[in-house]
């Protein structure tokens, strides 16, 4: 009699137990673990997913999925169209500046649906360096952006962006 | 003597215990004494945030030492901040007045035991008119700058997030660049945050003493010396019943 209520207590505790923990075990939306990619995509896949969602989110101002996007310590820089020389570029550090630069910055200059960028991928396991060329309109920005990438917990993150480097033509 | 059937359950309940702890620790902090708590019956308890136009997961509820809002006088802020003593230094360039229209601007310049100087910008208004993010200005008078956030630990526990911004700019007659740190936030009366309600900017700025990390740690200090304790503001809205 005793055993068998210990069994039973025990059955209905460890059911418990599994049950919360699966609910602590959520599955990650950091980055691509964020966007409804099709089952068996590749990372190139995952990675261009990422670019282009920050494209379609700077648009519809959606500010959270935007953050959602990028990894902890990341950076934005703008190399002022002196690809060779960084000593003239600007910082946004960390998620906060990030998202400051597309509340205060990009937003009210109200982003245009832009071409889905021409991307470069060069992968090297985690790491993936993105160059991009934008074409909004009749403007074009040749190469003009470059993405870090680096896969953390499955999922594909921006862990830096590098813009206007394009150089200025003397 | 315990038999086999009586520590898998006291295994279970162990393992039960540890999720809910998991599960729960976020509430269980303030409980615990590592925030502290906050009534909105205390005038003195504020909003603060990065950011006036959208709140910013940096939204924090802080308990200042002095009272930071339109229904009061930013000039009864103290003029003796810990090693620091200010004088009051008005604007005189009347555009700026012009364009931001602000209901309150305080400006002072504080110095230190060590010589060091440290301004204090208070802006306060009931629009969006008077706030203009720092880095805009900077931008627009041709300053290179770096942008960042960074925390101030309270001495009563919690923390308020400021938006630094690290700028530089060669003047024509000066042999090197002339360089500032900026840290600053915004200051609400309560959690509904309306415009008309007033905002206060609070701003710090000064040159680069040592590396920027030591001149950030020295407006933290200032920083640390007006604001007592900070902790969640949803825990605000549930102490006011709302």
């Amino acid at each position: 009699m005793h055993n068998t209520l210990l069994r039973s207590m025990t059955a209905w505790l460890l059911s418990g137990a599994v049950l919360l923990l699966a609910g602590c075990a959520a599955p990650s939306t950091a980055g691509s673990c964020g966007l409804a990619l099709a089952a068996g995509h590749s990372d190139d896949d995952a990675i261009r997913a990422v670019i282009e969602a920050e494209g379609r989110l700077v648009v519809s101002q959606e500010i959270d999925a935007l953050m959602a996007l990028w990894a902890e310590d990341a950076y934005v820089a703008n190399a002022k169209n002196t690809p060779d020389d960084d000593t003239d570029d600007q910082f946004w550090r960390g998620l906060d500046a990030i998202r400051h630069r597309y509340v205060r910055m990009v937003f009210p200059g109200a982003p245009a649906a832009a071409l889905p960028p021409e991307l470069t991928i060069d992968r090297d396991g985690v790491r993936a360096v993105v160059t991009a060329t934008t074409r909004i309109g009749s403007e074009v920005a040749p190469a003009g952006d470059r993405w870090v990438l680096i896969k953390r917990g499955g999922c594909w993150q921006i862990a830096s962006l590098t813009y206007n480097l394009e150089a200025h033509q003397p | 003597m315990l038999n086999r059937s009586t520590l898998t359950a006291g295994a279970v309940v162990l393992l039960l215990v540890m999720g809910l702890a998991v599960v729960y620790w976020p509430q269980l902090l303030p409980a615990m004494g590592s925030a502290p708590p906050l009534a909105a019956a205390d005038e003195l308890t504020y909003i603060t945030d990065l950011d006036f136009w959208q709140r910013t997961p940096r939204e924090r509820a802080v308990v200042a030492a002095a009272h930071f809002d339109l229904q009061h006088d930013l000039n009864d802020v103290p003029l003796i901040v810990g090693d620091w003593t200010g004088v009051n230094e008005p604007e005189t360039n009347q555009e700026v007045l012009i364009l931001l229209e602000p209901e309150q601007y305080i400006q002072r310049l504080y110095t230190d035991s060590a010589g060091r100087y440290l301004w204090l910008s208070m802006v306060g208004g009931r629009s969006s008119q008077p706030f203009h993010a720092p880095d805009i200005c900077y931008d627009a008078d041709g300053w290179q700058y770096d942008l960042g956030s960074h925390p101030t630990r309270l001495d009563e526990g919690g923390e308020i997030y400021g938006l630094w911004l690290h700028g530089r700019k060669q003047f024509p007659d000066a042999a090197t660049p002339t360089e500032h740190v900026v840290y600053y936030f915004y200051l609400f009366p309560d959690a509904q945050r309306n415009q008309a309600d007033g905002i206060v900017l609070f701003k710090l700025t000064s040159t680069r003493y040592g590396a920027l990390e030591e001149t950030l740690a020295m407006h933290e200090e200032f920083v640390r010396a007006l604001f007592r304790k900070a902790g969640d503001p949803a825990e605000l809205m549930r102490n006011a019943g709302l």
